[in-house]
């Protein structure tokens, strides 16, 4: 079969499946047939949508190729094929079946690149384990964690302003189409005046608004579901997630040395736009937050003098509930779409603890290897490990995918995407 | 009883028409119907080019032996009259600009008074249900985005609107403004240079655009075909502040 006999095969499907979510009987439809005969106005744009999901591509993309002017479903194949246009129709997991889900199926915006950067300066396990007077293997076996990166004298906000500005350049975007630059830290490297200081670093317009969102690790699922709200304004929003628990936390031999153990330096940025920059954007279908602040004191930090900050942390009990909270989160997510969980390509997930992942794997009953994160090898990134894990990640094995992070306070959250192949 | 003529839309070859009128000190509106028709089983009933080119939004009316109609949710508005007689004034820009800000959706509120439902690319209210048919929204300039596309064999081409405001999230509504697609074709014959000339217009209104939303009637079930939604449509667009025409 030819691949424009493909491709009228696939917009056939469609074309069918619009006429039958907007109550229109069926039609014996070929490749002749006129889009003028077929569908009336409403359904034309419904179905225009439809065609340009499963091409990974905005409306205004299939517009363009088919020069606004639409003849018969062959000559719209023709066009496809010639823009090079492929209808990959299991691209959408929601098929429209039924109005309902229908609704759901817009994304709420694309995530148009992502960049993170670590410290040069890796810490193995080993130095680790000396720094804690605990006998060799011992933050491996008990944190699963090899390893870890330190700022030490590099300076981390020039770090986070290199990813980002490698995500403009990705997107193609200039940081004079930011409408915002939103920043997340659970240990940051300055105390006041983050986001005011990345924006300086950016060279961004001063009516750029620059705002920190809290939420500790979870505070980049923050940020992507305050983003997503702000792009009813704006074209693009630029989120970065900073991390130097290294500047606040020390290696002493104590339980709040070992709970600083688990955590590294790092930097992440993220753009999000409102109509995809490029084929390879990724639609963002939906988030959920939660937050339950009842549990708060199974992590906490606190002031000491002379001691510094100390990371009070009850470890198991917060595991369990850490790997229930992010399994929930994605099963909910995912049916509200329905899914299945199986169908997910990836869950990217925020590690506590390097043993976090495979645990959430087993509760989703999904192979360990469709779960993602970089917690072994770089440590706890905080706000960072999300899209940090992502960055790392081979998107070429990815279709759709959620990510989900759990954070102080309890707080945690999860958002969809499906990606284009 | 004198109307405002705000509304003035495409309906195949006829005009949709909708105005506000005051009653007990209140800014009202209405859609006049020509009695004539009023055996019709659906009111999709429209005014005649003939009848209505040469006049202008904003005219004063004065509709002949107003007659309020069934209602039918979601249209409420309607009124049945002999004929419209023109004043052969304007309304002020004051009383324009009181109208549209009296027909403004309000916040926290259903805009047509029933939940809007949504596809992927369309929203609509379903046939009776619904406590109005017409409504008004400030949208900024900068967040209307328009597209014009042809399917071939059909009497003109397919105007929709984007509005980005988060109840419609980034879905497509037809546009049916008589003034504003007259202004696109006058402008170019080229769909390109049509929506060119429609963003051209609407960048023209200021900061602030009033967008008139209708919803469309509904069509009875046929053996063929389901009873049809009332789709939301992009029916006028407006300067907040200086509503010209």
């Amino acid at each position: 079969m030819s691949l424009q006999a493909v491709l009228v095969d696939r917009l056939l499907a469609r074309l069918r499946q619009v006429r039958d979510l907007l109550g229109l009987e069926h039609l014996d439809a070929d490749a002749e047939t006129r889009f003028a005969d077929a569908l009336d106005s409403m359904c034309f744009v419904e179905f225009l949508t439809l065609v340009a999901e499963d091409s990974g591509v905005s409306v205004e993309a299939v517009e363009e190729a088919a020069g606004r002017h639409y003849g018969s479903v062959g000559e719209l194949a023709a066009a496809l094929d010639a823009a090079g246009l492929p209808l990959d129709q299991k691209r959408s997991p929601l098929s429209a079946t039924s109005r309902e889900r229908a609704s759901d199926a817009r994304p709420m915006a694309w995530l148009a690149a992502t960049a993170a950067r670590l410290p040069v300066r890796r810490q193995p396990a080993s130095e680790i384990n000396a720094a804690l007077r605990r006998p060799p293997g011992w933050l491996e076996e008990h944190a699963g964690i090899e390893a870890r990166c330190l700022w030490g004298e590099e300076d981390p906000l020039s770090a986070a302003a290199s990813a980002a500005q490698e995500c403009l350049q990705e997107a193609g975007l200039s940081p004079d189409a930011l409408g915002a630059l939103l920043v997340t830290s659970e240990a940051p490297p300055l105390l006041t005046g983050l986001a005011a200081a990345l924006h300086m670093r950016m060279g961004l317009a001063s009516s750029t608004a620059a705002l920190e969102i809290g939420g500790a690790c979870t505070g980049f699922l923050a940020a992507l579901w305050t983003a997503s709200r702000l792009l009813v304004d704006t074209a693009a929003v630029l989120m970065i997630a900073i991390e130097a628990p290294s500047r606040w936390l020390s290696l002493v031999p104590s339980a709040a040395g070992e709970a600083a153990a688990l955590f590294g330096d790092g930097a992440a940025a993220c753009l999000l736009t409102a109509q995809p920059p490029s084929r390879s954007a990724l639609p963002l279908r939906d988030i959920l937050l939660g937050t339950d602040g009842s549990a708060g004191s199974l992590l906490r930090s606190e002031y000491e003098p002379g001691s510094g900050v100390l990371l009070h942390m009850e470890g198991v009990p917060l595991a369990h509930r850490a790997v229930r909270a992010m399994a929930d989160a994605v099963r909910q997510l995912s049916e509200r779409h329905g899914l299945t969980v199986d169908q997910l390509d990836a869950v990217v997930a925020h590690g506590g603890n390097g043993r976090m992942p495979a645990l959430l794997a087993r509760r989703l009953c999904l192979p360990i290897e469709r779960v993602w994160s970089e917690t072994a090898r770089f440590g706890n990134l905080g706000s960072a490990s999300v899209p940090s894990a992502w960055s790392f990640g081979d998107h070429s094995v990815s279709r759709t995918v959620v990510w989900t992070a759990i954070g102080a306070g309890l707080q945690w959250g999860a958002a969809l995407f499906d990606t284009p192949a | 009883m004198e109307m405002v003529l705000l509304d003035w839309t495409r309906m195949g070859k006829l005009y949709c028409l909708a105005g506000v009128v005051q009653q007990n000190g209140q800014l009202c509106v209405v859609r006049p119907l020509p009695a004539a028709q009023r055996a019709a089983p659906v009111r999709n009933i429209g005014w005649s080019p003939y009848l209505m080119d040469g006049h202008s939004r904003w005219e004063i009316f004065k509709l002949i032996d107003p007659q309020p109609a069934e209602p039918s949710p979601p249209h409420l508005e309607d009124v049945w009259v002999r004929g419209m007689k023109s004043r052969r004034s304007l309304a002020d820009p004051a009383v324009r600009r009181a109208i549209l800000q009296a027909t403004r959706t309000r916040l926290g509120e259903h805009w047509f008074g029933a939940p809007l439902t949504t596809t992927r690319s369309v929203a609509y209210v379903s046939p009776r249900t619904g406590e109005r048919s017409l409504a008004s929204l400030v949208v900024p300039a900068g967040a209307i985005h328009f597209s014009v596309s042809w399917r071939n064999g059909t009497a003109e081409p397919d105007t929709r609107v984007s509005l980005a405001v988060p109840e419609l999230a980034g879905r497509s509504l037809p546009v049916k403004d008589h003034f504003l697609l007259r202004r696109a074709e006058l402008a170019s014959s080229a769909l390109e240079g049509r929506i060119q000339a429609l963003s051209l217009a609407v960048a023209q209104m200021g900061a602030e655009v009033v967008v008139r939303l209708g919803l469309s009637r509904s069509f009875q079930a046929t053996p063929s075909r389901a009873e049809s939604s009332c789709w939301l449509m992009a029916d006028g667009f407006f300067s907040f502040n200086d509503p010209q025409c």
